[in-house]
């Protein structure tokens, strides 16, 4: 039997120094490849607004000065833009943003400028061979936090920023809260919150079958189960004791994984 | 299909965390799914390549064709190791005759352009259904993260050219110098030849990397549409509550195992502790089941398979795929020199042949001196025409199809509107709570002695006011300090300046108990900056 250490997961669990574990929703190369797609697209929309716009002033300034200052303007996006919007407050570049990504530390904590510099700096490696960022691509793959190259040296990961949409398909609630015979745990109480919370995604037997799982819990089975389990998920959800209450009542976590 | 055994952790996902599922399942098994890859289309490609050496597009055309029959390899072998099964080699070679005759006519030509594919072939290999069950499944299925699985697929073709182009280059940068005579005439003639004709020698090369490359992306492709798949049916069938509880009543099971034994050894009566045993086991027997339809996959469809060998519709097919490409190569087996030698000389003719596509042209400018002008000029446009269609029809396609190419985040960039507080530091401040006039009835309040009462009715009714009007979004957990911050942020509309006097005095009455002076709370009363129903 598997543990769940052993379990592949797309969460990846941190210890921080005070010996608080987070999970971070590490984001995969598909994705922020689109991301890289929308800041190109960004780059080369400024670079050709500025270009023109400086292509005018040229006509009055002199040719060689403007195209001094375009190879300068071109050189700063190529090698700064993302440096700078990474190392700023949102942790991530417009196309990022659009995105919902964010670039953080290992640990979860905003990127310094010195990481932004060393992991935007080394996207010329990932970028090989031709500017195809096949490096890139193989390092991000075969890494357990997707990590290219320029990520490992920084010692950092691209995280989703938001947390996903979670429908709330509720079926019709049940006619009196129950109270739970025993005490749960977090992950129990969370899995019967969820199983009241979704339960309208499932059709009738398979809400069933899944309850039957729980008889044990609900001391009934079919749609006697259901609704005894309903019942103790509406206890749970509107009238337990919050902390400490009874002798067995938890605090329940309701948002169960930030950033 | 044991849901305990299964080895990653299932819990509804979000679309993209979805595919990045599935190339963790990939990058598990990496080498495996590569080697099953090729187990499926190594020898294929190997008689294709041989078949149309001198033409490798048409072998690069072909091969694409086929890259469903790997898919289905790398698939068996992650859904396999989901469930926390390795497929003994047994199984793969069985397996193997299987990826390609497989309804061969739909997946292989009907469909063989749906970009909905990762995660179509999943249904159809690892569910066995067929006809309208397919459709329907597909379309149930593929209601969540089409998006993601149309941008999957667009990218992995993308990359597979663009990597395959990578490898080319790479390999021509590191042919040895001093034996790159050929490689360099080839390159000479491309030159020359322009972008579209390319040389026999580097048309070879490009398609040997770009097969590599195809398998790699496909590989990958694979895998993501795999993992979209398995959160579709996370989601709609609750695979993670299931398991939560499945696990929950195992706990119970020891726990209550436990009681009873402690019971049976204190009390004589050991029929009441017997009970609970009994549930124990009617919740351990309970399984997932495959006649439900939660997994009719691989019983169903192995069964549905040794059903076909024993009828032997199976033997009857096998005897016609392999009587596909050989019976053509063996056709041409017996004169094989002479035939490539006439092939060779015709090579000269197709010298003629060019010529003879400048025929049209030359046909074309005498028509325009003979026919005039006009002729020319409706040809022009109506082939600018044709073009404009193929552009709108392309943009139509996109415009109709545009929910598949929605890229996941924009969805979830919608923000939820902040919902207006109802409560604020623990003071009611909904409008209906509140006076009409409320300096009014503050200066009332004030006049009548009610000092705390007058302040706290003034502040809480600046708060209400402030959230009504739309112009600060104050949460319910803010403190007074967060209050004036997010006033301040908003600038003028919101009276910042008023504001901060009202809770600088109100500060001073609630925490220390300091009562201002009557011509402070006038002047705050006078002074108050919000639009009232005065009168009213």
């Amino acid at each position: 039997m598997n543990t769940a250490a052993d379990k592949l997961d797309t969460l990846q669990a941190v210890e921080l120094a005070e010996g608080v574990v987070i999970r971070l929703r590490v984001a995969g190369p598909i994705l922020r490849a689109g991301a890289y797609a929308l800041d190109m697209l960004i780059r080369v929309g400024v670079l050709l607004v500025a270009s023109l716009c400086l292509g005018w002033l040229g006509i009055a300034v002199g040719e060689r000065l403007v195209g001094g200052v375009l190879m300068l303007a071109w050189f700063l996006m190529e090698w700064f833009y993302p440096v700078i919007f990474e190392a700023g407050k949102r942790g991530a570049t417009p196309g990022k943003r659009i995105l919902g990504l964010r670039v953080v530390q290992a640990s979860g904590s905003p990127i310094s400028l010195g990481q932004a510099v060393l992991r935007n700096f080394l996207r010329w490696i990932d970028g090989m061979p031709f500017f195809t960022y096949g490096f890139g691509m193989a390092s991000c793959l075969s890494t357990r936090h997707f990590q290219r190259l320029g990520d490992l040296a920084a010692g950092t990961v691209v995280i989703y920023e938001r947390a996903p949409v979670m429908p709330i398909l509720p079926v019709a609630p049940a006619m009196a809260a129950l109270p739970l015979p025993v005490g749960l745990s977090a992950d129990e109480t969370r899995a019967l919150v969820s199983f009241r919370e979704r339960a309208d995604l499932w059709p009738a037997a398979r809400r069933e079958e899944i309850a039957d799982q729980a008889g044990l819990l609900s001391g009934a089975s079919g749609a006697a189960g259901v609704s005894r389990l309903l019942a103790m998920a509406d206890w749970v959800r509107e009238k337990r004791p919050v902390a400490g209450g009874g002798g067995h009542a938890r605090h329940v976590r309701k948002k169960e994984d930030g950033r | 299909m044991r849901l305990d055994a299964v080895t990653a952790e299932l819990r509804p996902r979000s679309d993209w965390e979805a595919v990045d599922l599935g190339l963790a399942l990939v990058r598990r098994d990496f080498w495996r799914c590569l080697v099953m890859w090729w187990l499926a289309l190594g020898l294929p490609a190997l008689l294709a390549g041989w078949w149309w050496w001198d033409s490798p597009g048409y072998f690069l055309l072909m091969f694409w064709w086929c890259k469903p029959a790997g898919s289905r390899m790398v698939l068996l072998q992650l859904s396999r190791r989901l469930f926390g099964e390795q497929p003994p080699w047994r199984v793969i070679w069985r397996e193997l005759p299987r990826v390609w005759w497989r309804r061969f006519f739909f997946r292989f030509i009907v469909a063989r352009w749906s970009p909905g594919l990762p995660v179509a072939l999943a249904v159809e290999d690892l569910e066995g259904l067929r006809g309208k069950d397919y459709a329907r499944r597909v379309r149930q299925v593929a209601r969540r993260g089409n998006g993601a699985v149309v941008w999957t697929y667009l990218t992995a073709e993308f990359s597979a050219g663009w990597f395959g182009l990578a490898l080319f280059g790479v390999i021509s940068m590191l042919v040895p110098e001093g034996q790159d005579a050929l490689w360099t005439q080839a390159l000479e003639e491309w030159g020359a030849s322009g972008p579209f004709d390319v040389p026999l020698l580097l048309m070879r090369s490009i398609a040997a990397c770009m097969i590599v490359a195809m398998s790699l992306a496909d590989v990958f492709l694979t895998g993501a549409g795999f993992g979209l798949y398995v959160n579709t049916r996370t989601w709609i069938e609750g695979w993670d509550v299931e398991l939560a509880f499945r696990r929950l009543s195992e706990r119970l099971a020891k726990v209550l195992g436990v009681l009873a034994l402690t019971a049976w050894c204190w009390l004589p009566a050991a029929s009441e502790a017997v009970e609970p045993n009994g549930a124990l086991d009617r919740a351990g027997i309970v399984h997932l089941g495959g006649e439900r339809g939660i997994l009719p996959v691989r019983e169903e469809s192995a069964s549905r398979w040794s059903a076909l060998e024993t009828t032997g519709r199976m033997p009857v097919i096998h005897d016609r795929q392999d009587a596909y490409l050989p019976a053509k190569m063996t056709d041409l087996d017996g004169p094989t020199p002479h035939s490539i030698i006439e092939q060779v000389k015709a090579q000269k003719e197709f010298v003629v042949h060019k010529v003879r596509l400048r025929l049209p042209k030359s046909e074309g400018l005498h028509r325009s001196r003979t026919g005039g002008w006009f002729g020319q000029l409706l040809g022009n446009m109506l082939e600018w025409f044709a073009y404009g269609l193929a552009v709108a029809f392309i943009v139509w396609l996109c415009w109709k199809y545009r929910y598949l190419l929605a890229l996941g985040g924009w969805r979830d960039n919608v923000r939820p509107q902040p919902i207006a507080a109802r409560v604020v530091m623990g003071m009611d401040v909904t409008p209906q709570s509140l006076p009409a006039d409320i300096p009014g009835a503050v200066w009332h309040l004030w006049q009548a002695g009610q000092r705390k009462e007058a302040l706290s009715l003034l502040y809480r009714g600046a708060i209400s006011r402030l959230i009504e009007h739309g112009q600060v979004e104050i949460q319910q957990a803010d403190t007074e300090g967060d209050c004036l911050r997010r006033v301040q942020q908003v600038g003028t509309p919101a009276h910042p300046g008023y504001f901060s006097g009202l809770t600088r005095v109100w500060i001073a009455q609630a925490y220390a108990g300091q009562i201002p002076a009557d011509a402070v709370v006038e002047s705050l009363c006078r002074e108050w900056p919000f639009v009232e129903r005065r009168g009213a």
